[in-house]
């Protein structure tokens, strides 16, 4: 399945024969962006529909609603829908009917909705006293008996549309502020809402440019429940006979219907269906076109042309479910033709002795669908843990690192697919492509502690609680390995009884330490756990973490981006590239002797404290997955790259450490001078060290020493 | 503490006169966020601001750029004195401040386009509103981001390292005086922090404004900062020079500090 465009690669790569590789020459983009235009249409004909019929209601119906005819008329020319029981015109009553639902619904949602966002936003302007007045009246509006007081008032006001319209209104603007004003405050403390007003913008501007048009899917959404809420009401008013008694409405169509033996009769098909019908058209008309307000204001639901990883890997959750019942077809099909020959093929993993203590990820490739097209975030990756090994894994964002956590913990979603995979544990070996075989280890001997977690405790529960939660899943004699758990991170008694908010910093993260090692698991997967915290703490926590790895015998597998941190735990370091491991080795191998251009490239990025000379960024920006170069994804930003960079993905070539001399002094074979022999870069660009024994990787000859295997 | 060099009082772009800032929560004892803290932003150079969590460095960007008051002490930008100023004044005053977040995902409104949210801050401003594209481009220009390729995009479509270059453009238009970034770099992957970094660097001497730069990755600090100050439960207990302090430290935080980076 080669597209066209893929004419410049002749390689072998495995990119070139990638279906997904133009995302253009996919039909299935361009009708995900289109089919979501539809439904806003129809939503807007089906209002209106109704609309119309309601405003042009004595020439749609020509018949008098009030005019008495024979009883139990069968639907003809005259009567369309025949009559009811004293002979009422059915489809007048439909027809005429629909003004006063569509009138009570929309002036009620309207009046209501417009009191609603201008307490929210008045609230948001005026905090202290006004935001908590708005705040009482609305919990007390709230609190009031709805019906009870709608009957009150109704009875007190009179019976009329008017009446009815105000009461609703009065009874039903609090919900919707409720919901407006937690979300305008929430948006007034936005970053790019501190950023307008940082530099003066008006509070006009600020509302009508940033709140409204951000809350406007919520508000919207809002409409369309008073809507419905008012139609059902004043149906309710009416079925009591509080509606308007000199006009119909379908509520008190519906009512009549059913106090006056309409079910005892063949009638109902006629008398009940129709207005029931009117009022669902009139509320999925309005759901579909609050769905068309939150897909125009939310750019992201839109398509166009795709964002790069990080960001669509944010964006997903709701544009790509949309997207997955459309291609789920395509995921059906046997995932993976392509005959794989490549030098980094993995041998079988049955077919290797000497690793069975081992931990190993081996051959995982993780997919994911956006906008139709088949994206692969992790592409034959292999990582050999030695046991109680500290592993860390590098690579920028979009490269693929939370993908292999996912995958590890058989949390890889629903447009997500694990292609291939196992995880060996020790004797067992673990298909990752069924995330069901993981749940009997998950948490047992495999925990994570994912992105961002050092301070996100349930903070409704005592410390013990959630430590104690995490150990029941390792069975019995739970409440012993929380406590010997919280003791090792010296989280004393009396602390560990506390909730998460009355603990220092220091101690909320060494207890989300202690609920990941509390099982004391084979493998704990720290997924950037620590990025955003400053770096004293950084340090702090992962000093902690690996000491308790130690002293459990835990492997621990650190994901981050983050070179420099990771290098001074690691034991391993493995970096990635576009979904591709490109370097493995020692610690001290891949910090002081880095083989691979990217990695040195990463260590030089770094800005760092102890040296005079500046950071070198690394130019231009990580590739889209879906637009990836061809042959070594890397070659667009690397300053070694050559022309047959594009013909073929670098293998993983084994090497002994004194192989690579950062281009400075030369040793060993000709093929690792970079200064004469460029294209020996190609050859070694993509490492694995060896000749350490924590350094055995399966997809490698274990008795490798500085082998020099050029394989093009 | 006070400030190395005498330069004209018109250079200061920003100035803390011994400004402090009290919370209260019920009736407990009131935390001290920032207390007594006295420096001054000179235009065309940068000012890092370094120091633990908790430090009170995000308060301090806070009142910087007026959107918190100070419980004593006051706060100058530019010339102007902030305290005295109210409503629309106010704001106008401000008009010239900028802010660079710590998350480039959520600091540029996702419905906007690049162009629009980069000329978000010349509304009010003399640029006559048929020029604004124009400045948006040579803003996108000035980041590195073509602007062809760039301009009409939405939030949702540039990586972390190229939102933070659109919110760097939006702090160039118009006529900046005073730059707040804080943690511009520490969301971003360590790749591109550099590239961050230097760019803020070229804003403030290009443009000569007076930049505030708040971070805990002294990396950044030390090779973009023209002076610094270190930060400690409120109070400073180092400032100067940027080489002086990383090459000499005098306060326990800054040696603790600079031993914790790598």
């Amino acid at each position: 399945m080669r597209t066209p465009d893929d004419g410049s690669s002749v390689g072998s790569g495995e990119r070139s024969a990638d279906p997904t590789a133009d995302p253009i020459a996919d039909p299935t983009v361009e009708r995900i962006r289109h089919q979501t235009i539809g439904p806003t249409y129809l939503g807007f004909s089906l209002l209106g529909l109704v609309v119309l019929m309601a405003i042009f209601a004595p020439i749609v119906a020509t018949a008098n609603p009030s005019e008495l005819g024979v009883p139990f008329a069968r639907p003809s020319g005259v009567h369309l829908l025949g009559t009811d029981d004293v002979g009422h015109d059915l489809w007048a009553h439909l027809v005429h009917g629909a003004r006063v639902s569509v009138v009570v619904g929309l002036a009620t949602a309207t009046i209501a909705m417009v009191f609603a966002l201008t307490v929210a936003l008045v609230s948001v302007y005026r905090r202290g006293w006004f935001e908590t007045i708005a705040y009482r009246v609305v919990d007390l509006t709230l609190g009031l008996p709805f019906l009870v007081l709608v009957i009150v008032v109704a009875v007190f006001v009179g019976r009329s549309v008017a009446a009815t319209v105000a009461v609703l209104s009065f009874v039903l603007w609090a919900r919707p502020a409720r919901v407006l004003l937690a979300s305008a405050m929430r948006l007034h403390d936005a970053p790019h809402v501190v950023v307008a007003r940082a530099s003066g913008a008006s509070p006009w501007w600020v509302i009508r440019r940033h709140l409204l048009a951000r809350i406007a899917p919520q508000a919207t959404s809002q409409f369309v429940r008073l809507v419905n809420l008012a139609v059902l009401s004043e149906a309710s008013l009416a079925f009591l006979g509080l509606g308007d008694p000199g006009r119909v409405s379908w509520g008190t169509t519906l009512y009549f219907a059913n106090s006056r033996s309409a079910f005892l009769t063949g009638a109902w098909v006629w008398w009940i269906l129709p207005p029931a019908l009117g009022l669902t058209l009139l509320s999925s008309g309005l759901a579909l076109i609050g769905f068309g307000v939150e897909e125009r204001s939310d750019p992201r639901l839109r398509g166009g042309p795709p964002g790069t990883t990080r960001s669509s890997t944010r964006s997903s959750t709701r544009s790509s479910t949309r997207s997955s019942t459309r291609s789920s077809t395509r995921f059906a099909q046997p995932a993976e033709t392509r005959p794989v020959t490549e030098p980094d093929q993995l041998p079988s993993p049955t077919s290797k002795d000497g690793l069975v203590e081992d931990l190993v990820i081996g051959d995982l490739v993780v997919e994911y669908l956006r906008n139709g097209v088949r994206l692969r975030a992790v592409d034959h990756v292999s990582v050999n843990i030695a046991n109680g090994a500290v592993v860390g894994l590098i690579g920028e964002s979009g490269c693929g690192k939370s993908s292999i956590a996912s995958a590890l913990m058989g949390l890889v979603a629903s447009p997500g697919q694990v292609v291939s995979g196992f995880l060996r544990l020790g004797v067992i070996d673990i298909d990752l492509r069924n995330s069901d075989a993981l749940s009997p280890v998950r948490g047992r001997l495999i925990s994570l502690i994912p992105q961002s977690s050092m301070n996100a405790l349930n903070p409704s529960q005592r410390i013990v609680a959630q430590v104690h939660e995490a150990a029941t899943v390792g069975g019995p004699g739970a409440a012993d390995r929380a406590d010997d758990a919280l003791s090792a991170v010296q989280i004393t008694e009396d602390e560990r009884r506390r909730f998460p908010h009355q603990l220092s910093g220091g101690q909320r993260q060494r207890s989300v330490i202690a609920t990941a090692m509390v099982n004391a698991p084979r493998l704990v997967i720290a997924d950037e756990a620590t990025s955003g915290l400053d770096p004293l703490t950084q340090r702090a926590v992962l000093g902690e973490l690996t000491r308790r790895c130690e002293s459990s015998s835990s492997a621990l597998l650190l994901i981050s981006h983050d070179l420099p941190l990771v290098g001074r735990f690691a034991d391993r370091i493995v970096v990635m590239y576009a979904g591709r491991v490109v370097e493995d080795g020692s610690a001290w191998a891949v910090m002081n002797r880095p083989a691979h251009p990217y990695t040195k490239a990463l260590l030089a990025a770094n800005p760092r404290v102890g040296e005079a000379s500046p950071p070198r960024p690394i130019a231009g920006d990580v590739p889209d997955l879906a637009d990836l170069p061809s042959g070594c994804a890397f070659r667009t930003r690397c300053p070694v790259a050559e022309a047959r960079c594009a013909n073929a993905v670098p293998p993983l070539v084994a090497m002994g450490i004194d192989d690579v001399s950062g281009g400075s002094d030369s040793s060993g074979t000709d093929v690792f001078r970079p200064s004469t022999n460029r294209a020996a870069i190609h050859a070694v660009a993509c490492v694995v060290r060896s000749g350490d024994e924590a350094l055995r990787s399966p997809n490698l000859p274990v008795d490798a020493g500085p082998q020099p295997r050029v394989a093009l | 503490m006070t400030i190395d060099v005498v330069r004209p009082l018109t250079d200061v772009m920003l100035r803390f006169d011994v400004v402090s800032r009290e919370f209260r929560q019920g009736r407990s004892e009131p935390v001290r966020a920032l207390d007594h803290v006295t420096f001054d932003v000179h235009r065309g150079e940068i000012v890092a601001v370094i120091g633990p969590s908790g430090a009170g460095k995000t308060t301090l960007a806070m009142i910087a750029l007026g959107l918190d008051r100070p419980t004593a002490g006051s706060v100058s930008w530019h010339g102007s004195d902030v305290q005295r100023l109210r409503g629309a004044s106010r704001r106008r005053a401000q008009r010239d401040n900028r802010l660079i977040t710590q998350d480039p995902f959520g600091a540029l409104h996702p419905g906007m386009t690049v162009t629009s949210i980069v000329t978000e801050p010349l509304r009010g401003s003399s640029v006559a509103r048929h020029l604004w594209p124009e400045v948006a481009d040579a803003a996108l220009d000035r980041v590195g981001l073509d602007p062809e390729v760039y301009r009409a995009r939405f939030p949702h479509q540039l990586s972390g390292g190229q939102r933070q270059r659109v919110c760097i453009a939006r702090a160039t238009v118009g006529d900046p005086q005073l730059v707040v970034a804080d943690e511009p770099t520490s969301m971003l992957d360590v790749s591109v922090r550099a590239a961050i970094a230097f760019l803020l660097r070229k804003i403030c001497t290009e443009q000569s404004v007076g930049m505030l730069l708040i971070t805990h990755d002294l990396g950044v600090a030390r090779h973009v900062a023209d002076r610094v100050v270190v930060l400690q439960r409120g109070a400073v207990v180092e400032a100067g020079p940027t080489d002086a302090i990383f090459d000499a430290p005098a306060a326990p935080m800054t040696q603790a500090l600079l031993a914790g980076a790598s």
